[in-house]
């Protein structure tokens, strides 16, 4: 009967299961190349399981923080949001691939698959991630929600099973928009929509649940509670499956019934047209992505002449040789390697959501006039976060196969290239973003005491650039991406928090005895230079000690 | 059997296949030649179902590569040029999953598994990942798994990348014995005394058309030289290298 169905849609299960086999193979093994590991030696751990473990640690701080202050409808609309938006940036930063892999046409666009046994084992491996990582969202949540305001025990089972049923759904809409960008536009200017709309929901993961309430205007000190009646629920897929799961405490009112129809009649057919439709073409897809990439390369040699135009006229800031090679290199990477920039500039979300949020609620104040305007320092602490991510991607790079160079050349100095890529990054990034900081402070305070407001930031997130820059053993661009990689850096920020909590500190300080602020500045001056130095003497010894494992 | 009609392919305003027409029978090695960017590996690429044509047709044992790619698909191995495999898995993962992709019995697949890497000197590597294999090795186990479900026609671009000298040798010996079993051998590369050794016949394509067809033989008579190396400079219109290197190493020295 199966079989027959199976035959009827044109999938091949012994195929399915081979590819699904061969598929969780490959994204559970760490790549040796990633580890420099030599011939024979192999590293069976992925980068994969430090996902599950961060996102089981998000899970408890988001429950433990709100489960107390809610009701049922409210626990499951918030945790519900914070887990599709995170499984949504997971499929777009690093999962994407699994729903259609430029790998895939050169060994499999070959071998006798139909259409659809691909579509099916991909959508297999897909909704595997979708379930281990949503579980370890919503698992812990589940437990603790049977304490929440008005629940029961059967809250576990009931919320874990709706929430799993929310991630398939978000799982469908993943594909959907992935497929219809590979339809509309090319392969790599997928990759530039991609880093924009993960910036964007880094946007909404930041500041989203504090706009919602706010909108909704049902927030109360101590106390969420959401209202179900209010018409923005229709709009939100999260509220659709919340509602789903209040309704079997609260009733299912006119409302409640119409939310919950919303959540299981979309992901009914999502799945559905993606599995009729998007099937089909799913072969198509794939001799696209292969077709495209040679156009792409067809048309490269445009591209060099503007860079080389660009490049003539910039200002130089970096020494000749190799730094300066570092720089154009990194310059070069950040413009066409679209992998890097998808992971990269997204980071930047943070402090802008949060810049944008305090600027919306007034709560950008003079730290020097009054202590309530110490609130002001957080979007800016989260440049520690930012600086953070830029180590964990530097190292790495699509094209890192060309890194041999770097062992090959007669380098005198190593770890100038790694100073020449860090430079770009701070003249490019970090000073526009602090200038950009600068001109909104001055909205809201004094030309001077923005001015040094910035300043002590700028000098902070300096330092802790120069303190992580201790511990960095790698060549920029020098390493194959993992899977999983970025989302370890939930797991790590978290490890981080001491250092976040330091930062904290240190400007309270210089705001509570201003009389001593500038000498304040000066001692993180000298420190930035004398991290710097050290970095230097430390990265360069390790450099020329590294081996090539390519 | 290849056959191909006024086959062509297009990427914007560049044409990298134009008009391409031949056929290849079975049992015969045919050599396919031509200058970096001349479109061979496009043609291959057509052929193997990974890219569409813009125009025109091509049949594989009888079957249309539009309108039947899975019955075409099952009757071919491919070598390709970039010799791109699943690394993380082992080679023994690997090839059983090309096996069962093919359908091939799970004992039987074992067993040419376990063959195919004693031929190629690789079974005490079976079960290591392939991340930590070198070149050559990688490109053994995609030779294997072009061949693991015995096509009838078989594509190599540059299938002795990256071997050594008794790896090629035995490569070489062996598109010659599937030959004789009556396989079609479709063989692109640059490395023309290969060709030259192992080819029946020879087509040179150029900016996409094909400008010389026929055997070493024919194409000597054709063209009055007497290596491959000098046909193929002559009907791709190549420019003296003698004086290009002359250039090259003076603006080396200076």
């Amino acid at each position: 009967m199966i079989q027959r169905i199976l035959q009827k849609y044109m999938i091949d299960p012994i195929q399915v299961k081979a590819l699904f086999i061969a598929s969780l193979k490959l994204d559970f093994r760490k790549s040796a190349l990633a580890r420099g590991m030599k011939l024979g030696k192999s590293s069976k751990k992925s980068t994969f399981w430090y996902t599950i473990l961060s996102y089981f640690l998000i899970s408890i701080f988001m429950a433990v923080g709100i489960f107390r202050v809610t009701d049922v409808a409210s626990y499951s609309f918030l945790i519900i949001t914070i887990s599709m938006v995170m499984l949504a940036m997971a499929v777009i930063i690093e999962f994407h691939e699994i729903i259609i892999n430029p790998l895939d046409a050169d060994i499999l666009g070959h071998r006798p698959i139909t259409s659809r046994t691909f579509f099916v084992a991909r959508l297999a491996n897909l909704f595997f991630y979708i379930t281990v990582m949503g579980a370890s969202l919503t698992l812990f949540p589940a437990v603790l929600g049977v304490w929440v305001k008005d629940s029961h025990w059967t809250f576990a089972p009931l919320f874990f099973a709706i929430s799993w049923l929310a991630n398939l759904s978000t799982a469908a809409y993943m594909i959907l928009f992935y497929t219809l960008l590979v339809k509309w536009v090319n392969y790599d200017r997928l990759k530039d929509i991609l880093a924009y709309v993960q910036m964007a929901l880094t946007f909404i993961l930041v500041i989203g649940y504090q706009f919602i309430p706010r909108m909704s205007e049902h927030i109360r000190p101590g106390q969420i509670a959401f209202q179900f009646e209010n018409a923005w629920n229709f709009l939100v897929p999260s509220a659709w499956f919340a509602g789903l799961t209040a309704g079997f405490y609260s009733g299912f009112g006119t409302h409640m019934a119409l939310l919950s129809l919303l959540a299981i009649g979309s992901t009914a057919i999502l799945l559905t047209v993606a599995f009729r439709n998007i099937s089909l073409e799913y072969a198509g897809y794939l001799q696209k992505i292969s077709t495209r990439v040679e156009r792409f390369e067809k048309s490269r040699p445009k591209r060099e002449k503007i860079s080389q135009t660009r490049s003539n006229n910039r200002f130089r800031w970096v020494r000749r040789g190799e730094e300066e090679f570092g720089y154009e290199l990194t310059a070069t990477y950040l413009k066409r390697d679209r992998t890097l920039r998808t992971r990269l500039f997204p980071s930047f979300g943070i402090p802008l959501a949060m810049l944008a949020f305090f600027l919306y609620e007034g709560s950008l104040q003079d730290p020097f006039n009054n202590m309530k305007g110490f609130s002001t320092i957080f979007p800016l602490i989260f440049l520690v976060y930012v600086v953070f991510f830029f180590y964990e991607i530097i190292s790495t790079s699509e094209n890192w196969k060309g890194s041999w160079i770097f062992w090959a050349a007669p380098l005198e100095k190593p770890s100038a290239l790694f100073w020449g890529g860090a430079k770009l990054f701070l003249i490019r990034y970090i000073t526009p973003f602090f200038l950009l900081v600068f001109l909104i402070l001055v909205t809201q305070m004094s030309p001077w005491h923005a001015f040094l407001v910035t300043l002590l930031n700028l000098l902070i997130s300096l330092d802790y650039f120069m303190f992580l820059a201790l511990f960095n053993t790698k060549y920029p661009l020098s390493k194959p991406f993992e899977r999983g990689q970025s989302n370890m850096r939930f797991l790590l920020t978290v490890l981080f928090i001491p250092v976040f909590v330091v930062g904290g500190g240190i400007e309270y300080m210089a705001f509570q005895y201003s009389q001593y602020f500038i000498l304040l500045s000066l001692v993180l001056l000298v420190l930035l230079i004398v991290l710097w130095k050290w970095a230097d003497y430390l990265m360069d010894q390790r450099l020329k000690k590294l081996e090539y494992s390519g | 059997m290849i056959e191909l009609k006024e086959l062509t392919r297009t990427f914007g305003n560049f044409t990298a296949v134009d008009n391409v027409s031949f056929t290849v029978p079975s049992g015969q090695v045919c050599g396919y030649l031509g200058p970096n960017g001349a479109g061979k590996t496009t043609t291959i690429k057509m052929l193997t179902g990974l890219i569409r044509p813009t125009s025109g047709t091509a049949a594989i044992e009888g079957f249309d590569i539009l309108e039947n790619p899975i019955e075409v698909k099952k009757r071919i191995g491919y070598v390709p040029e970039s010799g791109a495999l699943y690394e993380k898995l082992t080679p023994a993962e690997y090839l059983q999953l090309i096996g069962r992709l093919y359908h091939l019995e799970e004992e039987p697949l074992k067993r040419r598994i376990q063959e195919f890497l004693q031929l190629f000197q690789l079974e005490k590597h079976k079960n290591q990942r392939m991340d930590t294999f070198s070149k050559g090795m990688k490109q053994k186990i995609v030779v294997a798994s072009a061949l693991l479900h015995n096509p009838s026609v078989i594509f190599f671009d540059e299938p002795l990348n990256g071997l050594d000298a008794n790896s090629a040798l035995l490569v070489k010996e062996l598109i010659r014995k599937l030959a004789n079993q009556g396989k079609t051998i479709f063989y692109s590369s640059h490395i023309l005394e290969v060709v030259e050794k192992i080819c029946d016949r020879v087509i040179i394509i150029d900016h996409g058309r094909i400008v010389a067809d026929g055997s070493i033989h024919d194409l000597q008579e054709m063209t009055r030289e007497s290596s491959l190396e000098e046909i193929f400079s002559q009907v791709t219109h190549s420019e003296d290298m003698e004086e290009i290197a002359e250039a090259f190493s003076r603006i080396i020295v200076s």
